[in-house]
């Protein structure tokens, strides 16, 4: 590994860093421990770019991001100090980021296994097979964390606030 | 699923505020590899100081430590086969190194006829604890017997479940106690505080949103618990203190409710103390710097707790805590973040224990690494619980498949002699995931 950064790591980085805060984020469901996940991610990443670089660097770090987050004793008293409550806007459009903030707190409720299937499926939009792949279970595996979280997900958020008529194969 | 959910998920995660970490990422990776070669360079050097100074700890292969003189920087040296580690932390504090997940084997395992805790005789009777298998539903098992304890408890999040673990060795799953998720006002959990347990083994008690459950293990019967009523719906942690006598129920925004266990009432509201115990420890110091300790400690006269003062004149190689305080026997440990030299080095997190109020103090250091498929979660190292001569520590035992799924399985409850620096295997937690608190020790 050299001591000047690989300007094609740097590239990758900088066309990726905000889609992998975003999976973080929906993925832990905050903003600070968000950007440490993916941080950690990328400096794994930054050890193995010579041998990911050409081969499939968003899948290692999704599942990075998935295998650091997974566990509930990642909490530390930083992140679990309380955080002032949500402040939501009033007025035109309020009722959809009220919605937005009951989706992310819907999803922080599911399993964390749950949790990574339905953003990798439906936010990430990969397939099951692909998801499967990252999170190193059976496609099997996927169909029933995905079946349960949307079950999870349609019970916490009323069926009228989320449509889910179909399902992605 | 539809498209619909997309653009929601797209949306919730939209004021996501990108940050460019393309350089701290590379800088970082590329200390730790240049610490890496260092270390691999020195180990033969190594070797020699470590054979003077060190112990070997609980037969070959083990975790090792050694009690070197007071070096002038931080400095561990991790061995190639990641189970055999030592080295010393500015400020002169021996250093344990756990073996990676894969190599905890390699630790022997305790001495179960010198144990002189109930809870780890307890627990050390089995090798393996199946929790969530082994547990019994009480309301089918009749009931706590008489003089029957617990020793400890576990959370299931998966199933919203509390169980007990008791004197007897059963376990007992709380079937008839309805629970929910604790929340800040935003992130939610479900789980138990690190001191829930009383000293007697007669309480439980959990945290729940606008009130607390106690469970008694003296009362008969199917529901051998109450409830008692708190005006706060964002509470979070419940830990018992002054022997029992008290419960200090936390909310991080509105304060921390003090609730007399005899009355069932609340008696005052003291400013937030995070996961309030008897003792709790605190880092002075800004990010990646090293920082001193301090102890803020339960008054129980003034039901408040004593202003923060400095545990150790010495810098401890921390730079921030997690997790919760673990106390006994006049230690106090906590999960520390080390600081950055020593996380160059591929020590990213580990248990620091200190002795109130003056030292020594030594730590426990993850030798899981950061990169690689061997490697533990953060937070997959924390203190349950501490006499004034070991340290009971929860390690994450990495990922491992089962069948085609790839999940956290198992973790090893070890003994980490607070003398010598001996880590020893006391347990295995397999099975489901549960998070696991112990009685005081």
């Amino acid at each position: 590994m050299q001591a000047a950064m690989d300007p094609t790591f740097t590239e990758y980085v900088r066309a990726r860093q905000q889609r992998f805060a975003r999976i973080a984020y929906l993925m832990c469901g905050d903003e600070h421990r968000a950007h440490d996940l993916v941080q950690e991610a990328l400096v794994k990443l930054a050890g193995r770019w010579q041998r990911l670089a050409d081969e499939n660097p968003d899948a290692y770090v999704r599942r990075i991001l998935y295998r650091d987050n997974i566990s509930w004793w990642r909490r530390t008293r930083a992140e679990v100090v309380a955080a002032e409550l949500p402040e939501l806007a009033v007025g035109d459009g309020s009722e959809r980021i009220d919605l937005q903030l009951d989706l992310v707190d819907a999803l922080r409720r599911l399993p964390s296994r749950q949790r990574a299937v339905v953003v990798l499926r439906y936010f990430e939009d990969l397939t099951e097979a692909d998801t499967a792949a990252v999170l190193g279970v059976s496609v099997g595996t996927v169909k029933s964390h995905s079946h349960a979280a949307l079950r999870r997900l349609r019970d916490d958020l009323g069926p009228d606030r989320v449509s889910m008529t179909e399902d992605r194969s | 699923m539809t498209n619909d959910l997309h653009e929601r998920f797209a949306a919730a995660a939209s004021a996501m505020p990108e940050v460019d970490l393309a350089e701290v990422a590379w800088t970082r990776a590329y200390a730790a590899h240049r610490r890496r070669r260092r270390a691999a360079v020195g180990a033969a050097a190594g070797v020699a100081v470590v054979a003077a100074g060190s112990v070997a700890l609980s037969g070959g292969g083990g975790a090792r430590h050694t009690n070197a003189p007071a070096a002038s920087s931080s400095s561990v040296t991790r061995s190639s086969n990641s189970a055999s580690t030592t080295g010393s932390i500015t400020g002169d504090a021996p250093v344990t190194v756990l073996p990676a997940p894969s190599k905890m084997g390699a630790l022997s395992w305790v001495d179960r006829t010198a144990l002189t805790s109930e809870v780890l005789t307890v627990l050390a009777a089995r090798p393996e604890w199946d929790v969530v298998k082994l547990s019994r539903p009480l309301s089918q098992a009749g009931g706590f017997t008489e003089g029957e304890r617990i020793v400890a408890a576990y959370a299931d999040r998966e199933r919203r479940g509390v169980g007990v673990v008791t004197s007897a060795g059963r376990v007992l799953g709380l079937d008839g106690l309805d629970l929910t998720d604790t929340t800040d006002g935003g992130n939610a959990s479900f789980h138990l505080s690190a001191q829930a347990i009383s000293a007697d083994g007669r309480y439980l008690v959990i945290a729940q949103p606008n009130g607390l459950v106690i469970v008694d293990a003296t009362r008969s019967g199917a529901e051998p618990w109450k409830r008692v009523a708190i005006d706060d719906p964002l509470l979070e942690s419940a830990n018992l203190v002054s022997d029992g006598n008290v419960v200090l129920v936390t909310s991080g925004v509105t304060g921390t409710h003090v609730i007399d266990m005899a009355s069932g009432r609340e008696v005052k509201v003291i400013r937030s103390v995070w996961d309030a115990q008897d003792v709790v420890l605190g880092a002075t110091a800004d990010a990646g710097q090293s920082s001193q300790l301090t102890v803020r400690r339960w008054n129980p006269q003034a039901l408040d707790f004593t202003p923060a003062e400095v545990v150790l004149g010495v810098k401890a190689g921390v730079w921030g805590l997690g997790g919760s305080t673990v106390s006994g026997g006049g230690w106090v440990a906590g999960l520390a973040s080390p600081t950055a030299d020593l996380d160059a080095q591929g020590f990213y997190q580990g248990v620091v224990a200190a002795q109130v109020p003056s030292g020594p103090y030594r730590w426990l250091l993850d030798g899981g690494g950061v990169t690689g498929d061997d490697i533990r979660s953060k937070g997959g190292v924390l203190p349950l619980g501490m006499t004034d001569r070991v340290a009971l520590i929860w390690a994450g035992g990495g990922y491992e498949s089962v069948g085609l799924e790839m999940v956290m399985t198992r973790a090893d409850l070890l003994a980490w002699d607070l003398s010598s620096g001996a880590v020893s295997r006391l347990t295995t937690l397999t099975g489901d995931q549960v998070q696991l608190v112990v009685a005081p020790l």
